[in-house]
């Protein structure tokens, strides 16, 4: 992966932070000069080669560099590893996330393996068993939340192993994955006889090499296996202790499997990023629908990618790897990994029932839509609707089908809302329908959003639902770029970019006259756009001449070239953040390093003067600031790279 | 004028009548022939007119001598279509004797600007078609003028050009702007009214005001993950759904001092309003007082609104409804009718980018921030200000 400029100097600047200069002096040598071997790094950096050894060693140690040893030769190759430096900065909202989702225990294990970098399960035993004494009164005091015991860390690691959080190192885990695919490439074009290699021969070979990588990526995942064998599925075991399983204290020990003490381990980086893909989207879907839609569509999420380990498809697999099939839940499911007391009734609005049109709200798309043109808008197409259902399903499951309908013909009378006329006796299963009801009314608002957070897929289980990331992200990314340029531009840009994108290119006089815009603004704010690199003007000559006068000119929005550009401004952002924090703890330095004492540390307050005091307050208040604003950028970047 | 079969009895009878008055016959003839065709625009051709039964014997000669005469008279324009065809058209008879007043000069003139209909014609382009000499065109010009046939006007499109048009018709849309121009200009204070009135409308019919929702929003954090609230309280009963929406607007009014808060409708709701609701809305309100405006006006108008990522179009029941952008963040108040100069006031809520939220997003400065060059991250003024140093 190619880096730009600011992106480079931002994971220098990272490493620096965390692991001091060394480290990073090494790094930005290895970004800029590629990949490198130990004489070659010690004429770029100069340094000697103990010190170039100790700093390869913390980055090494940290994951953060791909190393390689021919098995011909004795060298080996140093090359850095980009993502990973940048994963540096998403340690603290993974923690959260993952407390979030897991539990304190689990955050206290990824915590420690963040530290570490990666770790024999045994040395991590050891440290736990070490420090759970004295550590939990300083940490957070909540006792049973900690890992106390042996077999309380080899429950808590087989969960978040399971959950593919948490991943097996080998020796070959540090080889660029790149370089491993173009080695399976070259030994199948060694394999294959003859001089000459068809192109049909070339594609085969090519899907093995991809084929072989993927089970390469994929070893890590072998003791995963293995625990969903003998533990049962994660997701399984999740729906059993529904309600319990956030917070960690009710897990029994004495089910703790028993796990290979030497195997290394190390934080999943690309599952985290599914987790946190998830948490943005319900942020996203609690901005432009509501909190408590937001809330239910967490749990879908959350059921969707139970079994997703990466956002994106791995473009190295692509060929052998086609985009995965959309995984559907359904909504008794959902309804089942709701959380308690998550107040279904809240968050929308109450209309009568004739007002609302069911068959449109039930309509079911089967496909993947193929573009993300708002083609469900323009177009009219009427999709099977539920009510008409014998004709929408697939016919192998009739059966099936006769068993459910007369449970699906009483949903449909209690659809709408208010006027539910069945009278029952039972009170627990009434109200069990009523909130499966309302949550079904955001699940249908999620699917109605013009970000079409999810789709409906299907009709079992009272309604199938899944997500289809690629468009929601694209979407996604859409609304970033859009929340920029308005701000860049005011309105009128976003408006005049908005007009470009759904309809193309342009003459100028189109432009205005659909913009409701004066000649002269539109040109203002055009060249102001142009200037930034956002439009372009494209000319067509209308014959020979090329003379201005007989000419067409066509404004035009570049949508990947303005995110790839972005992007590159929001590491500059970054960069400029961290930078500006590292002025002012310079300037800040002699309060800082007086801090830092052991015999000051914890009682700032009684130790400095007043005017330090709050000199150094002011100082910490500034670091939040700038700090939280990268943390609100590196969300920017998530969406628009990694997602 | 005398019904069809008149004339055609009188062009077989009278052979012997001298030439002129003959021909005078024939041209009424002919004239009330191509008029009653019915087809207004559309130009004749010698066959065509042949067939029309007018000229005995289909003689060639004879209708060659009429259409001549009926040239004379101004009463049939002659042209030519692509293949170098000769065709006819006919011309009203009052704007025939308008044609007759003129002489050469001021006919040629007056009936290009003619051809121009509701678009009017340039000056310039007048000049170049006819090839007249610069006096001669203005005083023809002139004359015209105070003869009441041509007025000049503005066309919106080209503003600086001087147009000429007929002064019997209106401009057309085209070169008036539509309802969106008063005086040639593009009226924005109009527009971006009439854009927060539908907005408000919008915005009002798509939602839902929601009074006791205030207290969950204040519990929840802003990063928007609920994740078991312990003292969300009770459920409410489902029965709370049958009251009637209008009731809780109306009496919270005055009692809640907690704010009230937009909730998004359930999902296939009919009653989102379409361009025509809107449309109807506008009329009614009587807001555009003495403009008009269509449905494709009003559509151009939230089109505007979509692109400005303030309304969405949503589709139910076959028909294209709009509702609000983001209906949970937008404030309760309405937007139109502030008296702001900055416009802030009211405004509807947009997502905000972290980027251009910090000093770097709106730096002007940002291509040439370096460390160690003129400006730098260690003597920024923006980061100062935005972190309260100074």
């Amino acid at each position: 992966m190619s880096q730009t400029k600011h992106a480079a100097e931002l994971c220098a600047l990272l490493v620096n932070d965390l692991y001091g200069e060394l480290p990073s002096r090494i790094l930005i040598a290895l970004l800029t000069k590629g990949r490198s071997t130990i004489p070659q790094l010690v004429q770029q950096t100069s340094l000697n080669t103990r010190h170039l050894r100790n700093g390869l060693g913390v980055l090494f140690h940290q994951n953060l560099l791909y190393a390689r040893t021919e098995p011909g030769s004795k060298t080996t190759t140093y090359e850095a590893n980009p993502d990973a430096c940048y994963n540096l900065i998403r340690s603290g909202k993974i923690l959260e996330v993952l407390e979030q989702r897991f539990g304190a225990a689990e955050r206290d294990l990824v915590q420690t393996l963040m530290l570490l970098g990666h770790a024999r399960i045994q040395d991590l035993g050891q440290a736990f068993s070490t420090r759970a004494p004295q550590a939990n009164g300083e940490t957070n005091g909540s006792h049973s939340m900690l890992i106390g015991s042996e077999s309380r860390l080899r429950s808590v690691l087989a969960r978040l192993l399971q959950a593919e959080i948490v991943e097996a190192v080998r020796a070959d885990t540090f080889r660029n994955p790149a370089e491993v695919l173009d080695e399976y490439k070259q030994e199948m074009a060694k394999a294959s006889p003859g001089d000459r290699i068809s192109n049909k021969d070339k594609i085969v070979n090519d899907e093995k090499a991809a084929e072989r990588y993927i089970a390469f990526r994929d070893n890590g995942k072998a003791i995963k296996r293995q625990l969903d064998q003998t533990r049962g599925s994660y997701a399984k075991r999740r729906k059993l202790q529904n309600g319990h399983s956030t917070n960690g204290d009710h897990i029994d020990d004495d089910d703790a499997p028993h796990l290979n003490p030497n195997i290394i381990v190390r934080v999943n980086y690309e599952k985290c990023l599914v987790e946190l893909r998830n948490h943005r989207l319900v942020a996203f879907a609690s901005d432009s629908i509501g909190e408590t839609t937001a809330s239910v569509y967490r749990t879908v999420l959350d059921l969707t990618t139970a079994h997703m380990s990466r956002c994106r498809i791995d473009p190295l697999a692509a060929i052998k790897e086609p985009e995965p099939a959309p995984i559907t839940v359904t909504t008794l499911d959902i309804f089942d990994h709701l959380d308690e007391d998550i107040d279904v009734a809240r968050g929308i609005g109450k209309v009568s029932g004739d007002k609302i049109d069911t068959s449109s709200v039930e309509k079911v798309k089967m496909e993947v839509p193929q573009s993300d043109d708002e083609s469900d808008i323009e177009s009219d197409d009427d999709g099977p609707v539920p009510n008409g259902r014998s004709n929408t399903r697939p016919r192998g499951n009739t059966g099936q089908h006769n068993d459910e309908d007369p449970f699906s013909e009483s949903d449909n009378d209690t659809r709408t809302n208010g006027e539910r006329s069945r009278v029952t006796f039972d009170d627990s299963s009434t109200n069990r329908t009523v909130r499966i009801e309302q949550m079904r009314q955001h699940l249908l608002l999620l699917k109605d959003s013009k970000h079409r957070f999810i789709r409906h897929c299907g009709t079992q289980g009272r309604g199938q639902w899944t997500v289809d990331f690629r468009l929601l992200l694209a979407r996604f990314q859409d609304a970033e770029m859009d929340a920029v340029i308005e701000q860049s531009f005011g309105r009128h840009g976003l408006r005049l970019t908005r007009i470009l994108r759904e309809r193309g290119k342009l003459d100028e006089k189109m432009l205005y006259s659909s913009a409701l815009m004066k000649k002269g603004d539109v040109q203002g704010k055009m060249l102001a756009m142009q200037m930034a690199g956002l439009v372009d003007i494209q000319e067509v000559p209308r014959d020979t001449n090329r003379l201005a006068n007989r000419t067409l000119f066509f404004w035009h929005f570049d949508g990947e070239k303005t995110q790839a550009q972005l992007l590159d401004d929001v590491y500059k952002a970054m960069l400029r953040c961290m930078q500006t924090l590292q002025v002012e703890r310079h300037k800040e330095r002699n309060i800082l390093s007086f801090v830092e004492r052991k015999d000051v540390q914890g009682k700032e307050e009684e130790v400095m003067t007043a005017e330090h005091y709050n000199k150094y307050n002011s100082h910490l208040e500034v670091q939040d600031r700038l700090l939280g604003q990268v943390m609100r950028l590196d969300d920017m970047v998530s969406v628009l790279r990694d997602f | 004028m005398a019904p069809s079969a008149v004339p055609r009895a009188v062009a077989t009878t009278s052979q012997n009548d001298s030439e002129a008055a003959k021909l005078a016959v024939w041209k009424q003839a002919l004239y009330e022939r191509v008029q009653e065709s019915g087809r207004e625009n559309d130009a004749f051709s010698q066959d065509d007119l042949i067939d029309l039964n007018v000229i005995p014997n289909g003689d060639k000669m004879l209708l060659i001598r009429v259409v001549q005469a009926l040239s004379d008279d101004k009463l049939f324009v002659t042209m030519r279509d692509a293949s170098n065809n000769i065709l006819w058209k006919w011309r009203d008879a009052q704007e025939a004797h308008k044609y007759k007043q003129l002489d050469d000069e001021q006919a040629m003139v007056y009936s290009l600007i003619d051809d121009s209909g509701g678009d009017g014609i340039w000056s310039q382009t007048l000049q170049r078609r006819l090839n007249m000499h610069d006096s001669v065109l203005k005083t023809a010009l002139k004359h015209l003028q105070t003869k009441g046939l041509i007025a000049p006007f503005k066309n919106v499109e080209h503003p600086n050009k001087k147009m000429y048009i007929k002064a019997s018709i209106q401009p057309s849309d085209r070169a008036t702007g539509g309802p969106w121009y008063t005086d040639q200009n593009l009226d924005e204070a109009f527009i971006e009214d009439l854009q927060r009135v539908v907005f408000d409308y919008v915005k009002n019919q798509s939602s839902y005001v929601s009074k006791h929702s205030g207290g969950a929003r204040t519990q929840t954090p802003s990063k928007g993950v609920v994740k078991g609230n312990p003292d969300r309280g009770k459920k409410r009963d489902a029965r709370e759904m049958n009251e009637p929406p209008a009731k809780a607007v109306k009496t919270s009014a005055a009692s809640t001092p907690r704010e009230a808060v937009l909730l998004p409708l359930p999902a296939g709701y009919t009653g989102y309003p379409t361009v025509r609701d809107i449309a109807r809305l506008l009329s009614a309100s009587g807001i555009t007082n003495n403009t008009i405006l269509s449905e494709s006006d009003v559509k151009k108008l939230v089109d505007v609104l979509v692109w400005d990522n303030l309304l969405e179009p949503i589709r139910v029941a076959g028909k294209i409804g709009y509702r609000v952008a983001r209906v949970s963040k937008q404030s309760t108040d309405v937007w139109a009718g502030r008296e702001d100069p900055t416009g802030k006031e009211g405004q509807p809520e947009s997502y905000l980018s972290p980027y251009t939220e910090a000093p770097c997003g709106r730096c002007p400065v940002f291509d040439l921030c370096e460390e160690g060059g003129p400006v730098g991250p260690s003597n920024c003024e923006y980061f100062k200000k935005w972190l309260g140093m100074e």
